[in-house]
């Protein structure tokens, strides 16, 4: 049986959403948020069809391929298919794409018309899935960009706070790094007469001589590095998620950061494997910087949204730790990280979220103490998800770091001991993550017991967010269900990067 | 599916059970966490009697090829000490039913004591180094949970973050020692792994000197051991799960379970030894000076604790887990008579008690009992297993062991005068409970319901016969072996001997006769030097000034760098850029069109640059 429709309807049917919500009319606002949740539920469906589709045993080569040339007099083409590393990527997306359209039917924020707002988020979703599912550069890009006005909107339409200049920054650092990125992509494209990505990562790329690679390899981790974001990149985050509007958050998290670390090893670990080599320490040292500056930051801070956004500098820091290994292991840890903390840092927004909706803010010195009191099943969630952020083993969060650590006892570059030293200073801010979880629990959830009680989890709330739960109790105690597909498609990565050592 | 993993997942789906379903009625909670537990002591009870210690039992786990996670391995050692934790958790588990009767959130402590045991017990039967890790930490957050059950008190809230923390700092030591014992021996099982790094000394040497913190934390040894005393924040029945079935005996179980690994590095075997000294000796004197029934009782499980790592320093590690095993029904039985009292009395301050013999008489003998095991009076059960780890002390001295023999002296002289201080402050802990002025029943304080002593009960049987379990070869000594490492028949019967019998019952003679002499002193008003033992030698304020102050200077470092230097550089290389991008327009903050024109002017100029550029 031929699947070849499946991926583009994958992109087709958001953004026909999208289209219908721009032409609908003013009597639409009533049903547009429904409108969202079935557009996403037939994603999320399409999504589940690919699933069963998609060959696990031959995850380490592109499936579902979909060919057209474009334009071809600018050697750009529409080419797009998954494999091992972006499939788990792309059902991830349809996934919290559904939980916010579930989310927004009864919770659009401030100040509401609704059509716009689910249209944006569709717009996004094409976006996002199509960044995961491209398959040539020129593509990867434009989906790339086409991520950044609907999330511009989100904030500065639908936030909260200093909305508009949380907006500007986000697009400023991320247009910046996008055009940045371009110009490394250049750099490829002029070199070897291809945007291909499977070409390029079949060892075309590798072909080009070693200033050149550089060159390229700088400018477009430079790019993807601020939307990682990579310590000190990662300014735009804090602002971004403390104005964002909750669904905006948890897509900001949870999917927009990963097309930074997922275009690092699509692209760049494989189609320029010599100067991933030589770069991969410093990547390496900032990586772990981050982690440390991203856990003690967080401690610093005064207000939930911060603080997990600081958090999010952390736990992308162990990914970019695990890419920066060129390890199978930590290859793997990193993919498998990006996927854990979609799911963890996407639940605990929505509970932030859950708690400003009820108590009118996210600061701590505005927020009422115990939770665990005041709305115990709200509490309980928000305890779940932190602890499953701190990484604590049997949840998700903790296999990508850990395995990033053991990437980083034998990583494929030839530093060996530099990468232990930084593997000592990561597991340090293991440490330091459970103690800015506890403090926030401490203050937010524990305290004498409360005057007012505030409304517990709704039941649409629980609809959205249970598939999360879920899947981190089930990635945290087997996570083999994750990398078992991951794995063949890092290996095919690996061996071209192996190639290229000395 | 082995019995093995059945007898782990069984408490752990209770809790989850209990989580969900615990809230809609108490006795539903109850039934369904003492269920689960007496279910795995089912299993457990099962696994022992395959006779695990001839051949163990290893079942596979899941997920081959890519990261399996749960494989077990069940001998000798894992099963009997998983029916120490079953019995154990299930009494406590009983208890609390009548403990907690008063308790809103009864549901969920039921259900994170389920927790509690399941992740011990995955410890326990841990065949891969992941679902040890799993254990391992998720005991951490159980702990956490459970100290810090009563959290609208502040005391509890402290306590609990401060045990989890401090664990989790001797955690950052186990993590990297089980990362560099993977990474050095390619492989995630158990055994394997042991055996690989039992031959390299230098893999040896560094993954025990790792593990050994993440030991120090759990088991509460110098210098992380300070969490242990402040846990008594938790309710009585999770204190007698924390410091008899779980945690605290995980860290040395752990040692154990990957003995030849220690063995092969005699470095870190001197370092345990001089470590336990210290916490010994130390651990004792502070509790002679506590005014608190249940941080008397802290104290000594720090205390004994010590007499475990120190067996385990001489290569003793038969002894050490008959002791092990033998003060956990002792501790267990000590802290549930201790919460009874509380539960009596309304509180557990020393100075608030005292002749409570004839209201409470079950708790008053079980605890007697318990005390006279503690303090190892013949023929109770710590008399045999603390004689055990002196005679190891006494053949390492005679060069008997991995370690020097200055090594195995100083043990054997700190473990006798730590008798001494123990069987002070037991007796003066049982004076001030219950004897002087008998109370009358008008105060209002009488005998715990059967819901509560009948544990107290059933614990005094192992208390009092168990050790005489190990005076055989064929008994307790074979049962314990760890078949899954080592070749069986290396098992010795443990019996007392002679001289150390005597040091030590002199020892105990000096100590209760000290405490009964001073018995009129006590004031409870301490000196400057009385106050600072009784404050743990003031090590709270070490931590304070060498861990907690610069960890917070350096936060408010990091947070005012955060807020001004980077902000300000990037936001200014940003700009900079746009200004020179753009050429055109003067972008200024604020203003929201321009920012935007100007950020797509910069995309829309690199877009035509590129495609000039590919088109040429």
């Amino acid at each position: 049986m031929t699947s070849s429709w499946l991926l583009p309807a994958l992109l087709v049917v958001p953004l026909l959403g999208a289209l219908a919500m721009l032409l609908a009319g003013r009597g639409a606002e009533r049903w547009a948020t429904w409108f969202g949740v079935g557009v996403q539920s037939a994603g999320l469906l399409l999504t589940l069809l690919v699933m069963a589709q998609f060959s696990q045993t031959q995850s380490g080569s592109m499936q579902m391929v979909v060919e057209h040339s474009w334009i071809p007099e600018l050697l750009v083409d529409f080419r797009i298919g998954v494999d091992g590393i972006s499939l788990p990527l792309v059902v991830l997306t349809s996934l919290l794409g559904w939980c916010a359209a579930v989310y927004a039917v009864r919770r659009v924020a401030e100040p509401g018309r609704a059509r716009a707002f689910v249209g944006l988020l569709l717009l996004l979703q094409v976006g996002m899935l199509g960044t995961f599912m491209a398959l040539d550069l020129i593509l990867f890009f434009l989906f790339f960009e086409v991520v950044l006005a609907p999330m511009w909107f989100l904030i500065a339409f639908w936030g909260s706070g200093e909305r508009r200049r949380s907006a500007n920054t986000f697009i400023l650092y991320t247009v910046l790094g996008s055009v940045v990125m371009l110009l490394g992509f250049l750099v490829v494209i002029v070199e070897t007469g291809s945007a291909d990505m499977v070409a390029l990562a079949n060892g075309l790329g590798a072909q080009m001589s070693t200033s050149a690679q550089l060159t390229a390899a700088l400018l477009i981790l430079g790019g993807l590095a601020v939307k990682t974001p990579m310590w000190p990149l990662h300014t735009w985050l804090p602002d971004a998620h403390t104005a964002a509007p909750t669904v905006g958050s948890v897509l900001l998290a949870g999917v927009l950061l990963k097309m930074g670390t997922y275009g690092m090893v699509r692209i760049v670990v494989p189609t320029l494997p010599d100067a991933m080599v030589s770069i991969a320490p410093y990547l390496a040292a900032f990586a772990v910087i981050g982690i440390l500056y991203g856990a003690l930051a967080s401690y610093g801070q005064d207000d939930l949204k911060r603080v997990i956004a600081f958090s999010s500098v952390g736990h992308m820091g162990f990914v970019l730790l695990g890419i920066s290994t060129l390890s199978v292991v930590g290859i793997n840890a990193a993919l498998f990280g990006n996927i854990a903390h979609g799911l963890i840092t996407g639940l605990l927004f929505f509970v932030v979220g859950g708690i400003k909706q009820r108590t009118g803010s996210t600061a701590f010195a505005d927020l009422p103490r115990s939770l665990y009191a005041s709305a115990p099943r709200l509490g309980f969630l928000l305890g779940f998800a932190a602890v499953a952020s701190l990484g604590m083993p049997g949840l998700a969060g903790f296999w990508g770091e850990f395995l990033a650590l053991v990437g980083a006892y034998h990583p494929l570059v030839p530093e060996r001991l530099f990468y232990r030293v930084l593997l000592v200073l990561a597991a340090m801010g293991m440490v330091l993550a459970a103690a800015y979880f506890l403090k926030v629990l401490r203050r937010v959830g524990q305290g004498p017991a409360p005057e007012t009680l505030l409304d517990d989890v709704a039941t649409d709330e629980w609809l959205s967010w249970t598939p999360l739960v879920a899947l981190i109790v089930i990635l945290g105690v087997a996570p083999f269900l994750l990398l078992q597909v991951t794995e063949p498609a890092v290996r095919v990565v690996v061996e071209s990067v192996a190639g290229a050592l000395p | 599916m082995t019995a093995a993993l059945l007898m782990v997942l069984v408490p752990a789906v209770a809790a989850l059970l209990g989580l969900l379903l615990g809230g809609m009625s108490r006795p539903l909670a109850a039934a369904i966490a003492v269920g689960g537990t007496a279910s795995a002591l089912g299993v457990a009870l099962y696994l022992a009697l395959l006779e695990p210690w001839a051949e163990p039992l290893i079942g596979t786990g899941f997920g081959e090829g890519t990261l399996p996670l749960g494989a077990t391995v069940v001998d000798g050692l894992a099963s009997t000490v998983a029916l120490m934790v079953c019995f154990v958790s299930l009494l406590v588990q009983i208890y609390s039913i009548g403990y907690m009767r008063e308790e809103p959130r009864y549901s969920s402590y039921a259900a994170f004591i389920s927790l509690f045991t399941a992740a011990m017990l995955a410890v326990v039967v841990a065949g891969d180094l992941l679902l040890l890790v799993i254990g391992w930490e998720v005991m951490g957050l159980c702990s956490y949970l459970l100290i810090g059950q009563r959290w609208e008190q502040e005391e509890a809230r402290r306590a609990a973050v401060k045990a989890f923390l401090v664990t989790k700092i001797g955690d950052i030591g186990f993590i990297i020692g089980i990362v560099v014992l993977i990474g050095a021996t390619a492989t995630t099982l158990l055994p394997d792994a042991v055996r690989a790094a039992a031959d390299d000394p230098t893999v040896a040497t560094v993954a025990s000197g790792l593990i050994l913190l993440g030991v120090l934390g759990k088991s509460a040894q110098f210098p992380l051991h300070a969490w242990l005393p402040d846990a008594m924040a938790g309710p009585s029945p999770v204190s007698a799960l924390i410091h008899a079935a779980t945690m605290v005996a995980a860290g040395v179980y752990v040692v154990a379970r990957l003995y030849p690994m220690y063995l092969a590095a005699p470095a870190i075997l001197t370092a345990m030894a001089v470590i336990a000294c210290v916490t010994m000796l130390g651990a004792a004197v502070i509790a002679v000076v506590q005014d608190d029934l249940k941080r008397v009782l802290a104290w000594s499980t720090v205390s004994q604790l010590a007499y475990m790592v120190a067996a385990l320093a001489l290569g003793a590690r038969d002894a050490a887990i008959f002791h092990m095993l033998s003060h956990a029904f002792s501790k267990a039985l000590l802290f549930l008579a201790a919460g009874a009292v509380i539960h009596a009395v309304g509180s557990g301050a020393l100075r608030e008690l005292g002749g409570l013999r004839r209201s409470m008489p079950v708790t008053f003998i079980t605890m007697t009992i318990g005390l006279l095991a503690l303090v190892g009076v013949f023929p109770l059960a710590g008399f045999f297993s603390k004689e055990s780890v002196l005679v190891a002390a006494e053949h390492a001295a005679h060069g008997d062991a991995e370690v020097a023999s200055w090594v195995g002296w100083t043990v054997l002289v700190v473990s006798i005068l730590t008798i001494a201080v123990t069987a002070a402050y037991a007796q003066r802990l049982w004076l001030l409970t219950w004897s002087g002025p008998r109370r009358d029943s008008s105060s209002g304080v009488r005998e715990v319901p059967a819901v509560m002593f009948v544990p107290l009960v059933v614990l005094v049987v192992p208390a009092v016969v168990f050790g005489f379990s190990a005076l055989e070869r064929a008994w307790l000594p074979t049962w314990i072996q760890a078949t899954v490492t080592e070749p069986l028949g290396t098992a010795e019967a443990l019996r007392p001997e002679v001289a150390t019998v005597v040091l030590s019952v002199v020892a105990v003679i000096v100590g209760a006769g000290a405490a009964l002499v001073f018995r009129h002193r006590e004031t409870f008003a301490r000196g400057r030097a009385g106050s600072f033992v009784a404050a743990g030698f003031g090590f709270d304020a070490v931590y304070q000034g060498l861990v907690v102050r610069p960890f917070l200077v350096v936060v408010g470092w990091v947070t005012a760098f955060d807020r001004s230097a980077i902000q300000r550089s990037v936001s200014g290389v940003g700009v900079g850029t746009l200004r020179a991008g753009s050429l055109l327009q003067r972008p200024y903050r604020g203003d929201v069109q321009r920012y935007v024109s100007s950020a797509v002017t910069a995309v829309v100029v690199a877009i035509v640059v590129m495609l000039v550029a590919i088109a040429t």
